[in-house]
């Protein structure tokens, strides 16, 4: 990924970019669906709330440029209209959106596809299928949240270490935000189940 | 008039408990002490009164509303659509306005999210996972074992008059929260998790309610779509591994979730539990991988804490000060 490939991809976690041809270019490069997937995550746990003694270092300028973050929608469309633009064509989209979908938040649907984590920037396009077959949720309105994080100002660390623990504590987060998800399932069927007895659960 | 009464009876009664909860041990002859009991209890019935009128208001108006979300430096900003059709079946739209386009839609007890960059997928449930804890769309008494509801007095939110209510942990173990409600309608208008030391940490606040007799059109569209498939939850049939022991946990909380399943990113295998005090929740991993065995630390809102002993590690995650998460973690034993 090239430094100008690295700044769009930050601009568009932060909304600067928009329309779907840029989103588009920018997911295409699968090792780029794998950065973007990791700068997600990253936002979890380099947001400003931290404090001392966190594994990360927030650059200066990278904290600038999260205060920078543009604070108001002007003018928001209509949320039914972006709704259905979005679901034309179905649930079960092209391969190639699959894939991003799968790259970037691992999220598949009900155990079509599985995924298998990879180590470093490239995620195969056509996944080997693993063990760890299933589907995925996507976290909401909680730690996991796109941030500008600038690659370039790593600290003078063992920079594997810091990837290795970062890697780490994304897939933890991501899993507590995943779980927390699917527990108000379960309530919601222990809830049900006196008034339905009839009903099968899907 | 009466409000205006009420304001002062709850200044004393607030201002009473505050006292009382700081200065446990202290005695309190001058007052008379049944006296100011009776004042506590009061308080507490009201704030339990007021709680369960911001969960009506949230289950059963229709209402139309933006909010923001503010966490550290960050501030997200939404719409949020809320209503019930004529056969009575609930529906709601949360649509973010910054960044990445997120849409959550309910129906009745199905709610699907629906992200930019990923597949949707729907959920059976009966609240949206988002920035309102699902805690405040049920009754009280899912959280009345670890918390109290204190009426604080009052301050004008969105130009209305509101009722500040404070959550109030029984323990000094997690975070409190401060809830600002419509005084006529009951309606959340403004929420605050606050640390132990009073440390604002997350704040939700409204900034436009429109409630109507009818439900907003824009809903009524919504009842229309075919939503997406709902997942499956296959982490939920596999068994733990092991019998592991947690030999502490903070007082309210308890089981609702146990199983075995690997961790997304990393694949790590871990035997998982899931505690709940009905308002925060925390997660706790067990594993016998080594790739796990890292003394991790990360201290924000949701925090986390990993601590490897000889031949596994424990890993919990949750909305919980970190040193609560410390004692969870080298509470376990195999």
């Amino acid at each position: 990924m090239t430094e100008h490939q690295k700044e769009q991809l930050s601009a568009l976690l932060d909304g600067h970019i928009d329309g779907d041809e840029a989103m588009h270019e920018l997911v295409e490069n699968a090792s780029q669906r794998e950065r973007w997937f990791r700068y997600q995550l990253t936002g979890a746990v380099i947001r400003g709330e931290a404090t001392s003694g966190q594994p990360f270092d927030i650059s200066a300028a990278v904290a600038a440029q999260i205060a920078a973050e543009p604070k108001h929608a002007v003018a928001p469309k209509s949320s039914w209209q972006a709704l259905q633009q979005w679901l034309q064509g179905g649930w079960f989209r092209p391969a190639a959106n699959v894939a991003v979908a799968a790259g970037v938040a691992i999220v598949t649907i009900v155990g079509i596809q599985s995924y298998q984590p990879v180590d470093d920037g490239i995620v195969a396009p056509e996944v080997a299928p693993s063990a760890n077959t299933g589907f995925e949720t996507r976290p909401l309105g909680g730690v996991i949240n796109p941030v500008s994080f600038n690659m370039t100002s790593s600290p003078a660390v063992d920079q594997q270490e810091v990837d290795q623990e970062r890697r780490l504590l994304q897939s933890f987060f991501f899993d507590h935000q995943q779980q927390l998800q699917l527990s108000e399932q379960v309530e919601a069927e222990v809830d049900t189940k006196p008034e339905l007895p009839e009903q099968e659960i899907e | 008039m009466h409000g205006y009464r009420y304001l002062l009876a709850c200044a004393v009664t607030a201002s009473s408990l505050i006292c009382s909860s700081a200065l446990a041990a202290a005695p309190q002859e001058e007052l008379g002490a049944t006296e100011l009991r009776a004042g506590e209890q009061r308080a507490l019935v009201e704030g339990e009164r007021w709680f369960n009128l911001m969960q009506k208001a949230l289950t059963e108006y229709n209402f139309n509303a933006s909010l923001v979300h503010v966490q550290g430096q960050r501030i997200e900003m939404f719409r949020w659509l809320h209503g019930h059709t004529n056969e009575n079946e609930e529906l709601e739209l949360l649509h973010s306005l910054n960044g990445p386009e997120i849409h959550i839609i309910r129906r009745g007890q199905t709610v699907s999210y629906f992200h930019s960059m990923s597949s949707p997928y729907s959920i059976r449930a009966n609240t949206m996972f988002g920035p309102i804890p699902t805690a405040f769309f049920r009754d009280f008494s899912n959280i009345a074992e670890a918390y109290n509801a204190v009426p604080m007095g009052g301050a004008r939110i969105m130009d209305r008059t509101t009722v500040h209510v404070r959550l109030i942990p029984k323990e000094q173990d997690r975070y409190g929260y401060s809830l600002w409600l419509d005084r006529e309608s009951g309606m959340l208008l403004r929420m605050l998790t606050v640390s132990q030391e009073g440390e604002p940490l997350e704040q939700v606040q409204l900034t436009a309610l429109e409630v109507t007799t009818e439900l907003n059109s824009e809903l009524e569209q919504v009842n229309e779509l075919n939503l997406p498939p709902v997942v499956d939850d296959v982490h939920r049939s596999v068994d733990v591994r092991h019998d592991w022991q947690t030999n502490y946990i903070p007082r309210g909380f308890k089981l609702i979730r146990g199983n075995h399943h690997r961790l997304p990113i990393t694949g790590i295998a871990a035997d998982y539990y899931l505690y709940s005090d009905g308002l925060t929740r925390v997660s706790v991993y067990v594993s016998e991988d080594p790739e796990a065995s890292a003394n991790l630390r990360y201290n924000g809102l949701e925090s986390l804490y990993s601590h490897s002993f000889a031949d596994y590690s424990v890993t919990v995650v949750g909305r919980l000060p970190i040193a609560t998460l410390q004692r969870i973690a080298t509470s376990v034993r195999r």
